[in-house]
């Protein structure tokens, strides 16, 4: 199912907040070019004009995250590196910099560093969700910022924390997946909006033309709280503000039945365009501005699920193959998944993908009953 | 004695009162009470008497000769008594001449008086009166008359006769009474074939005082004239070193002329000898027998040996007689100069005459081992001049104790104590360590001014410094400078406001050292802390270190004491290992996995390739990139680290050997102390030891970037010629070069900018360049996020 990136924006917050300056934006996918070098300088100045501080860490990480972003990643690595090992000279293996910055160098090591010395990127996979967390046949999952999955089926929703462990569930009639939430509580998408699991309250989204919005089948809210919805009621990509009131359409003639969405971190929002009789399925990618961009399709029979890792890898469930393919940011074909997985797990019935921010991958497969990940 | 008396002013008068003219009646008493004027500053005369004989004058003058007398009586019977309090006539006349004449005067006119009035007793008594006081006094006979000059000479015909001495030798000493007489015995003929032994004489510097170089002809011999004396009894004292004194008797009768023949007898040989300088002791045996002295004459030339030194130098001859012949042994002896010793032969009862002596000064000589060019010495506070000629270069000294500094700028200085010795050498090892000089504290607090001082100990034991204690001035000098207690204690803004530059000058300028620490007591009643102020000899950055530092148990935390006497001696030249590869933390192999190897570098040279998994760090279970960062942070030179790993290529155990490079000193570093680095950089740029020197000049533009000094770490880093290496190098002098136009841009000097980023661009491909060390990060990535940043703005 689509949730969106892992934004993993909670470190960044904690980072901002720390520096008291606009490093917020740094983080923000739509931010513009004037704030990035503000906040570039803001990163050098600290790590060259400042003695070794709490601030160092912080700042080599956001730097390292940047680069990683802009696709140096051998200097992002030193940087996270230096992020990482600050905080754990400091004694914060657990802080939001420690934790962000071995992601992050796990999501190089995943997907660069092992292609880089003749590895496959996925290992193996294992089974993940427990029988604690009430779900039996999973049909929805989705990551969470800070770690968490959020698997749901058709009357009950879970989060299982960072360790795999439940942290809550609820009861949830008429439950179609999980919403993705880039800081806050993860939702569920429900018959008349987005609710908690952990807070109850539902979000409801007006249509533009009036009238509640139904049929939804996709749901992103970012950093400030806007929603990003599908909804099977038109072919429409649609955003809203914190309360549900509609903000602007974003629709692409080729766009016929949209089925899922996923915000990479840079804001990019991906469509997975189920098509019709006529129109193959496609997968559209719009800026972070809502501007189309691009749009790729494959050899795909049944995709259901879409998301997209934190390079903007994109991850196609086919469930009529039962397969996952992985696509580059230029739609070049990474990696099959399945039926077989690494390690020798069939995938039966699979229904949603997800994927963290190591680039792990999460597949919820309604027959096995269970969550596969992909590591 | 050939003493002459002329005739006074009061004579004049005594002419025109015989005159009767009216003008020089006038005259003369304007004369005699011009006198008065100079008499009542001069002498004892009491002033009224002036006066009186001025009035009787006039009285005289007008013809009343009668009316004159009682006035002149009563001159005459004031002055008597002052007169013989004298001590006799001649003393008066010598000690008071104007009260001398006054009385000579009033006696004038009442011999006058008496004469106008007929009578001839009363007058010669008055006349004679004079001659005693003055046996010379004569008088015109054409302006006093012939009657009164002819019956003053009747009476010194009668009173006064005249002696002549004639006394063997001829430079005896006459003496009758207090006056002393000259000679009128003629010099002895020269013999016949006299000519070889005259020239001889001269040559041997005879006592004959004719200088050198006058006519041959000697001035004929003009006895001198007899000398008048009273009538009656002398004795002569007539004396002469080497001879027996004698006493003769003569008698002096009126209007007569005396010889008075005198023969010395020889007892005893005698030595003139003259010393330069003046003052010495001459013992003769053993025995103090007198002191040279005074100035030698104009005239006199120094001989021989002794040619060539400044005759103004010695002393007046000295005579040194009651020597019998024989061996005897001359010494000579003057603080400060070695003394002169000799032996003398003396063959007869005559006079010898000593070459001059030159008494040479005392001198030891101190040989500075080790002293280095350009280095000054002081001995006592006295600048020395060093013979650098020599091996080791030597200093002469009077013998004595010495306090011997030797200072090179910010070199070092160095100081010792000696007790030099006169002919002996004493080598003493230089060796230079940088002055601290310790201005002392601002405070009242006594047990806090104690725990400063104590302070100066810890500091002096680290060694590195030669801590020299200038508290007294330094104070005085700062408060003029306008940095005292009230201003140090308001802390930020003296740091603000002071003109630092000015005072590391002017501090400089009057105690030259490399490094100044004052102390500023928090409180004058009790003090719990002291700001220690710190800062180096220029240039160097211009805002000083302040360390602030608690006072327990009566003295400065020891521990913050400890790290600054270790800061004191900063490690300039520091190596750092580079292990030449990234390892970053992965969840993904559960291991630290290699991220990037620099290609030719110690990693790549063990076989490490990116996408390795590092299982284990010298044999201890990897978990995290920090494991390694710790390994090759303790490493030593020369050590090697065994990294397990697996991926490509199957599991391997390999063995890297990190290369030792360069590294600045982290100017962060709050144990690191500017001013104590600044002061050993400029002493190692002054010393050219093994740190090369761009790497020096690259600390210190570090350090001025480091204290917000731009403008001076740009003129600093534009002149450093930094080789283009792996590592640190051209390119990391470049970078800062551009860090600092980039502070100078955003302070508002928007003209850097560009200048900046020009920097930064071309920086943006380097692949050598690094910061911090030769192991720190690539310079590149940065550069390029600068030049970004800097295209940016605006």
């Amino acid at each position: 199912m689509t949730s969106g990136s892992p934004k993993n924006s909670t470190p960044r917050h904690a980072a901002a907040a720390a520096f008291g300056l606009a490093l917020l934006a740094a983080a923000l996918p739509a931010q513009d070019a004037a704030t990035e070098r503000e906040t570039v300088a803001e990163l050098l100045r600290v790590l060259e004009r400042e003695p070794e501080s709490e601030r160092t860490p912080h700042a080599h990480f956001e730097l390292g995250d940047l680069l990683l972003k802009r696709g140096d990643w051998r200097t992002a690595a030193e940087h996270l590196r230096l992020a990482r090992e600050g905080a754990l000279r400091r004694g914060e293996a657990d802080g939001d910099v420690a934790v962000g910055s071995l992601e992050r160098t796990t999501l190089m090591h995943r997907l660069i560093l092992r292609p880089v010395a003749g590895q496959e990127r996925w290992l193996a996979a294992r089974s993940y969700l427990p029988d604690r967390a009430g779900i039996e046949r999973p049909r929805g999952v989705a990551t969470g910022a800070d770690g968490r999955l959020v698997v749901t089926e058709a009357n009950r929703a879970a989060i299982l924390d960072a360790g795999g462990a439940p942290s809550a569930a609820r009861d949830l009639r008429g439950a179609v997946r999980p919403s993705h939430a880039a800081a806050g509580a993860p939702g569920v998408i429900a018959a008349d909006g987005v609710t908690g699991i952990e807070d109850p309250r539902t979000v409801a989204f007006t249509r533009p033309g009036g009238g509640d919005l139904d049929r939804i089948v996709a749901a992103h809210r970012d950093d400030s709280g806007a929603w990003t919805v599908l909804s099977r009621r038109s072919a429409e990509v649609l955003r809203f503000d914190p309360e549900g009131r509609p903000l602007e359409t974003l629709r692409v003639a080729t766009m016929t039945e949209p089925i899922d969405l996923a915000v990479g971190r840079d804001g990019a929002i991906h469509v997975l365009d189920a098509g019709a009789r006529s129109t193959p399925p496609s997968v559209l990618r719009f800026a972070a501005d809502g501007r189309f961009e691009e749009a790729f399709r494959a050899d795909w029979r049944r995709p259901v699920a879409l998301d997209v890792d934190p390079f903007g890898n994109r991850y196609v469930l086919d469930a009529a193959t039962m397969q996952v393919l992985v696509y580059d940011p230029a739609a070049v074909p990474l990696a099959t998944l399945g039926p077989v997985l690494p390690g020798g797990r069939e995938l039966r019935a699979p229904e949603d993908v997800a994927v963290d921010g190591q680039a792990r991958i999460f597949i919820a497969d309604s027959r096995l009953g269970d969550v596969l990940v992909l590591e | 004695m050939c003493r002459r008396i002329l005739p006074a002013a009061a004579a004049l008068t005594i002419l025109a009162s015989f005159c009767g003219v009216a003008a020089a009646q006038r005259i003369g008493v304007q004369e005699i009470g011009r006198s008065d004027l100079e008499i009542e500053r001069s002498t004892r005369l009491p002033p009224r008497t002036a006066a009186t004989l001025s009035e009787a004058g006039d009285i005289y003058a007008e013809g009343d000769s009668e009316g004159a007398i009682p006035l002149l009586q009563d001159v005459i019977d004031t002055l008597e008594p002052l007169a013989a309090d004298a001590g006799g006539d001649r003393n008066l006349a010598a000690g008071d001449p104007r009260l001398f004449e006054t009385l000579r005067t009033a006696w004038l006119y009442l011999a006058a008086a008496r004469w106008t009035l007929d009578d001839r007793e009363g007058a010669d008594l008055a006349l004679d009166r004079i001659v005693r006081l003055d046996p010379l006094f004569e008088l015109d006979a054409e302006t006093a008359g012939r009657q009164l000059t002819d019956r003053l000479q009747g009476r010194k015909d009668e009173l006064v006769g005249r002696v002549s001495f004639l006394v063997t030798p001829l430079d005896a000493e006459i003496r009758v009474g207090d006056l002393a007489f000259e000679n009128a015995a003629p010099p002895p003929e020269p013999p016949a074939a006299e000519n070889e032994a005259g020239e001889e004489a001269a040559e041997d510097g005879d006592a004959d005082e004719t200088p050198a170089g006058e006519g041959d002809e000697p001035e004929p011999f003009v006895p001198p004239e007899p000398a008048p004396l009273l009538v009656g009894d002398y004795l002569a004292q007539v004396s002469r070193p080497g001879y027996l004194p004698t006493t003769a008797a003569f008698a002096v009768a009126g209007g007569t002329d005396l010889e008075v023949t005198v023969e010395l007898e020889r007892d005893s040989a005698v030595v003139k000898l003259r010393t330069a300088p003046t003052g010495a002791t001459v013992l003769v045996d053993g025995i103090e027998r007198g002191r040279t002295n005074g100035q030698a004459e104009p005239r006199f030339r120094p001989e021989g040996p002794a040619a060539s030194h400044p005759p103004e130098d010695f002393s007046r001859e000295l005579w040194l007689d009651d020597l019998p012949p024989g061996r005897h042994r001359i010494e000579i002896e003057k603080d400060g100069f070695r003394s002169f010793r000799t032996s003398l032969q003396i063959p007869g009862l005559e006079d010898y005459e000593l070459p001059p002596v030159v008494l040479e000064r005392q001198e030891a000589v101190v040989g500075l081992v080790g002293l280095t060019e350009g280095a000054s010495v002081l001995g006592n506070g006295r600048t020395l001049r060093p013979d650098r000629s020599k091996s080791p270069p030597q200093v002469r000294l009077p013998p004595g104790a010495y306090d011997l500094s030797v200072t090179h700028g910010t070199l070092g200085y160095f100081e010792t104590s000696v007790v030099a010795e006169d002919r002996r050498r004493i080598d003493v090892e230089v060796e230079l360590r940088p002055a601290l000089v310790y201005l002392g504290v601002f405070g009242d607090d006594p047990a806090g001014v104690r725990a400063v001082e104590l302070a100066l100990d810890a500091l002096r034991g680290a060694g590195t410094y030669t801590v020299l204690d200038r508290g007294a001035e330094g104070t005085d000098l700062l408060a003029r400078l306008g940095a005292g207690a009230a201003a140090l204690r308001d802390r930020a803004t003296a740091e603000r406001d002071l003109d630092w530059a000015a005072i590391q000058r002017e501090v400089q300028a009057s105690l030259p050292a490399a490094l100044y620490v004052a102390a500023v007591l928090n409180d004058d009643l009790v003090a719990d802390a002291a700001d220690l102020w710190w800062w180096p000899a220029v240039p160097g950055p211009a805002t000083p270190d302040v360390r602030s530092l608690r006072i327990e148990n009566r003295r400065l935390e020891q521990d913050a004491l400890q790290r600054l006497a270790a800061a004191l001696d900063p490690d300039l030249g520091r190596r750092t290992p580079r292990f030449g590869a990234t390892l970053m933390d992965s969840l993904a192999g559960g291991v630290p996995v290699v991220a990037a190897v620099e290609a030719g570098g110690p990693a790549a040279a063990a076989g490490l390739a990116p996408g390795m998994e590092v299982v284990s760090i010298d044999g201890r279970p990897a978990s995290s990139s920090l494991q390694l960062t710790t390994a090759v942070e303790s490493l030593e030179p020369g050590d090697a680290i065994e990294i397990a790993t697996r991926g490509p290529g199957g599991a391997a155990v390999r063995s890297v050997e990190p290369e030792w490079g360069w590294a600045l000193l982290d100017t962060f570093d709050p144990d690191l102390l500017p001013a104590a680095v600044t002061a050993r950089l400029h002493q190692e740029l002054e010393r050219a030891g093994d740190i090369p020197r761009w790497l020096l000049e690259l600390e210190l533009a570090n350090l001025l970037l480091a204290a917000g000094d731009q403008a001076q770490a740009v003129r600093q880093l534009r002149t450093i010629e930094a080789p283009g290496r792996s590592g640190l190098g051209r390119d990391t002098v470049q970078y800062l070069l551009g860090l600092a136009l980039t502070v100078l841009a955003e302070e508002g000097r928007d003209e850097y900018r560009s200048r900046a980023r020009a920097v930064f661009e071309a920086l943006a491909s380097t692949e050598r360049g690094r910061l911090r060390s030769d192991a720190g990060p690539p310079i590149a990535p940065r550069a390029r996020l600068h030049a970004e940043t800097l295209a940016g703005d605006r």
